[in-house]
């Protein structure tokens, strides 16, 4: 039985954002979706967040969607930064690029991704994204126990 | 005839012969014919001993006949005259008769021999009638000698035949006289022989001593024969001398004649007294007629004849001498020839002549000739050309060695040629000699030298063995050009090849990262613009009219080509630059597994039937790229087919060399042969877009990727019949 929580998705292109959470909706995912539009803005977000314990426990972040062609700093980064943190590095990250590079995809890996998703061309096909992620890592899985 | 006789007897005591021979007359006396000859050195002594046989005949009252040459008969006349004999009055009594030798000999001779008839009847006649003395008669014939004279020998012993025979009808004493002088000849000795045959008695010429008793008579001819003896071997000795004198002045010739060179001798005038053959093949003479006598300044060069002339005024005084001078032969040839003149003493005049051997110097002034023009070539040269002997000691240095290495001859010439190199390369010159011992040239060898002024150079050597005439190498000639200029332009251009290399590497490298770059950002808007015409159909598929649906459509399938195309053109810049490690790909199983992967809606639309056929033998290549080819390939297999036909491709391989080509079959519409040349090039489409979609990039990547991995791509195909696509790889171990 998974908790209440939020989805941190992180993303600069403003309409790679809108067919995400249009996927998300359309697949009857009702978690409220938290959208950052750099690198350093997702982990200040997250800094706050990790501050806030008591009251946004519900809407502490449990999944991350996470881009990493971002200005600031850059996906990778970001995911570096997660998993050094105590409570952010068991949330699940699931990495949605356009880059078919083979050294990100290791890297991304290397670091501690739980996914790496390649941007369909055709956006209309997120929504079956949408669905697994629903009936799988929002489903089947269990999330991570929140660190207190 | 108490006068006759004793006109006889003192007529003996004047000569030395027949009077000899007729004082013995006793025994010769008492015969009735006699036919004597006598021989006789000079007339005086005949005449004498003529007189006295016919003065003792005519004193007792005989009859005399003379057939003489009229000198004789003059002579004869008057010694008789002079012996107290009346010959004029004898004469015209017919008691003595004179006729003459030639006419009474033409009067019976017949041709060449005397005609028997004929003499009987001439001499026969005269025998007959000049009256005969109580004695007989007497008769004294010089025909028989006249024939000897004429050389008739045969003739004139017929005649005295023919005497013989006639006395032996008529009784006379014939006396018949031959000079010696006609016999001196060993060869003659058989004439003398036989004529003393048809003779009763042969009298011996004056110069024999008259002998008295028999006994000194037997011991003077003893003393003859011992005379005649001596002779004899004093004359063989002579003989032999005399031959073995002309064998060796013949050998001696030869010696001359044979030389090779020419050899002359010329009197102090200048006359050519004698020359060798080689002699005359100088002077282009046939024969030594042509020369001999002639002016020896006739032949030598007009401007060397001053020196001649003093040379030969030397040697005529009798000094030795040489001189080198220009001849003109008789054919008008000039050449240059040495001499060298000794005086010798000519054996006539007793004088010193000019004896000169000459050769000719034309080959060893041409031979001196090119060995100047030679030297000359090697002094002029801008390379330097140093000799230098086995033990690495330089023998000579020419100009261009002293502007090469800065040293003049005069401080290298006798150095080991090792002060020409800087220390690190001195280890050079051992390897270098070992091989010239042995004969062999060393060519273009690039190496460093050092100047006087010790600076370095950069030099391009070749050193060539130099031999005797033996054929012994005795050192080594060496050619040294200065490449410095050369080496360093050669650098400098390396190093800016290398710049432009890099510069090109970079360009490329940034042009490769600029394209895969722009080509990833034209994605993400590409992916907006297509996602949002979707939603558009999706979202308001009620409220949009047909059209307005049909637009939506058509921006989906524009940017689905875009798309098409940017991932065909980021394709083919991995394959160009991205790595591309060659393994061990199993090409049957990779085939096999992309038909089954196949995504492609049109390949279950089109009911394509894919046979991959075994065996595919392994290949070295890279499996993305192999995946790429073998993919592009396939979906043009199915794609370009006729309307209406199910595509039917084979996929199998054949084996050559080092190589595998698998073979990609369709039964498609086939390319024609202008179009098999283009379609491998970027963005070569041969069908219009609407037939057949396609980048006009697959090929263009199939063949990157190809040439990449090490092979080779082509095609072969008929317009309507379908194609052959190949792929040629090497064969993995």
């Amino acid at each position: 039985m998974n908790r209440n929580c939020s989805i941190l998705h992180v993303e600069d292109d403003a309409d790679d954002v809108y067919f995400v959470s249009r996927a998300l909706r359309d697949s009857g995912i009702e978690f409220p979706v938290e959208v950052v539009n750099d690198g350093q803005s997702a982990i200040e977000f997250l800094e706050r967040a990790g501050g806030r314990i008591r009251e946004s426990e519900a809407v502490k972040p449990c999944l991350a969607i996470l881009d990493l062609n971002l200005p600031h700093k850059s996906g990778l980064e970001v995911l570096q930064w997660i998993r050094e943190q105590s409570t952010w590095k068991t949330m699940v990250v699931l990495v949605l690029t356009s880059s078919t590079s083979e050294t990100d995809m290791h890297q991304a890996y290397s670091l501690g991704a739980n996914a790496y998703v390649i941007k369909p061309s055709d956006a209309t096909k997120l929504l079956e994204l949408g669905q697994l992620l629903k009936g799988f890592w929002l489903g089947w899985n269990q999330m991570p126990p929140l660190i207190r | 005839m108490n006068l006759a006789q004793k006109t006889s007897e003192s007529a003996v005591g004047a000569s030395a012969f027949p009077a000899a021979g007729l004082q013995l007359g006793g025994d010769l006396q008492g015969r009735a014919n006699e036919h004597f000859v006598c021989f006789f050195e000079d007339d005086e002594s005949l005449v004498a001993s003529v007189a006295t046989f016919l003065g003792a005949g005519l004193g007792a009252g005989e009859g005399a006949i003379v057939i003489a040459t009229p000198a004789h008969r003059q002579a004869l006349a008057e010694r008789l005259k002079a012996n107290g004999i009346d010959v004029a009055t004898l004469q015209s009594r017919g008691q003595y008769v004179s006729l003459d030798a030639a006419e009474t000999l033409a009067l019976f001779m017949g041709g060449e021999m005397p005609d028997e008839t004929r003499f009987r009847d001439v001499i026969g006649k005269c025998v007959v009638d000049t009256p005969k003395g109580r004695s007989g008669l007497r008769a004294f014939g010089e025909m028989v000698a006249l024939l000897v004279a004429q050389g008739k020998t045969a003739a004139a012993l017929r005649l005295e035949q023919l005497w013989n025979e006639l006395g032996e009808i008529h009784s006379f004493k014939l006396l018949c006289a031959y000079p010696m002088s006609r016999f001196r000849e060993a060869a003659r000795g058989e004439d003398f022989t036989r004529i003393c045959n048809e003779h009763t008695c042969a009298f011996p010429a004056e110069t024999f001593p008259a002998p008295g008793t028999y006994t000194e008579r037997l011991r003077l001819v003893a003393e003859l024969q011992q005379r005649a003896g001596a002779l004899e071997v004093e004359v063989s000795r002579r003989k032999r001398a005399e031959e073995e004198s002309r064998s060796r002045e013949a050998y001696l010739q030869a010696i001359i004649d044979n030389t090779p060179e020419c050899v002359k001798v010329v009197a102090p005038d200048g006359t050519l007294l004698s020359i060798n053959n080689a002699g005359l093949h100088m002077v282009e003479a046939e024969s030594v007629e042509q020369v001999l006598g002639i002016s020896v300044f006739d032949l030598i060069a007009p401007e060397c004849r001053d020196a001649f002339r003093a040379m030969h005024k030397c040697v005529c005084a009798g000094t030795k001498e040489r001189l080198e001078y220009e001849i003109v032969g008789l054919k008008h040839t000039r050449r240059w020839v040495e001499t060298h003149a000794v005086p010798i003493v000519d054996r006539h005049a007793n004088q010193h002549v000019h004896l000169a051997v000459t050769r000719d110097i034309s080959e060893r002034q041409r031979a001196d000739e090119a060995q100047r023009q030679l030297a000359a070539i090697v002094e002029s040269s801008d390379d330097a050309i140093v000799s230098k002997n086995l033990n690495g000691i330089i023998m000579s240095w020419n100009r261009g060695a002293e502007r090469v290495f800065g040293y003049k001859a005069e401080e290298v010439v006798g150095k080991p040629v090792t002060i020409l190199m800087p220390p690190e390369r001195m280890d050079e010159e051992p390897g270098i000699l070992a091989r010239i011992r042995k004969g062999e040239r060393i060519e273009h060898y690039e190496t460093v030298r050092r100047r006087k002024d010790g600076g370095l150079l950069n030099v391009s050597l070749t050193v060539s063995p130099v031999k005797d005439a033996s054929g012994r190498v005795i050192g080594a000639s060496k050619i040294a050009r200065d490449i410095t200029d050369t080496v360093r332009a050669k650098e400098k251009l390396e190093q800016v090849v290398a710049e432009r290399t890099a510069q090109l590497r970079d360009t490329v490298a940034e042009l490769e990262a600029f394209s895969y770059s722009v080509a990833h950002d034209m994605r993400a808007p590409l992916r907006s613009m297509s996602s949002y015409a979707r939603f558009l159909e999706l979202d308001f598929a009620q409220s949009l009219p047909d059209q307005g649906k049909e637009f939506a459509r058509r921006i989906t399938a524009s940017a689905q080509r875009l798309d098409a195309l940017i991932t065909d053109v980021l394709n083919y810049s991995k394959v160009s630059r991205g790595e591309m490690t060659l393994e061990k790909v199993d090409v049957e199983k990779l085939t096999r597994e992309i038909v089954d992967s196949y995504p492609d809606p049109d390949l279950q639309q089109s009911g394509a039937k894919i046979l991959v056929q075994s065996p595919i033998p392994p290949v070295l290549g890279n499996v993305a790229a192999l995946t790429q080819c073998i993919s592009n390939l396939l979906s043009n297999a199915i794609k370009f087919v006729a309307p209406g036909t199910v595509p039917q491709v084979r996929v199998c391989a054949e084996k050559s060399a080092d190589m595998i080509r698998i073979s990609i079959e369709d039964n498609g519409i086939g390319i024609s042969e202008e179009g098999q040349k283009r379609i491998f090039r970027m963005f070569q489409r041969l069908n219009p877009v609407d037939s057949f979609e396609g980048t006009g990039i697959g090929l263009t990547i199939v063949r990157k990727a190809v040439e990449r991995m090490g092979g080779r791509v082509g095609v072969e195909s008929t317009p309507g019949l379908g194609s052959k696509f190949w792929v040629e790889l090497k064969r993995a171990v």
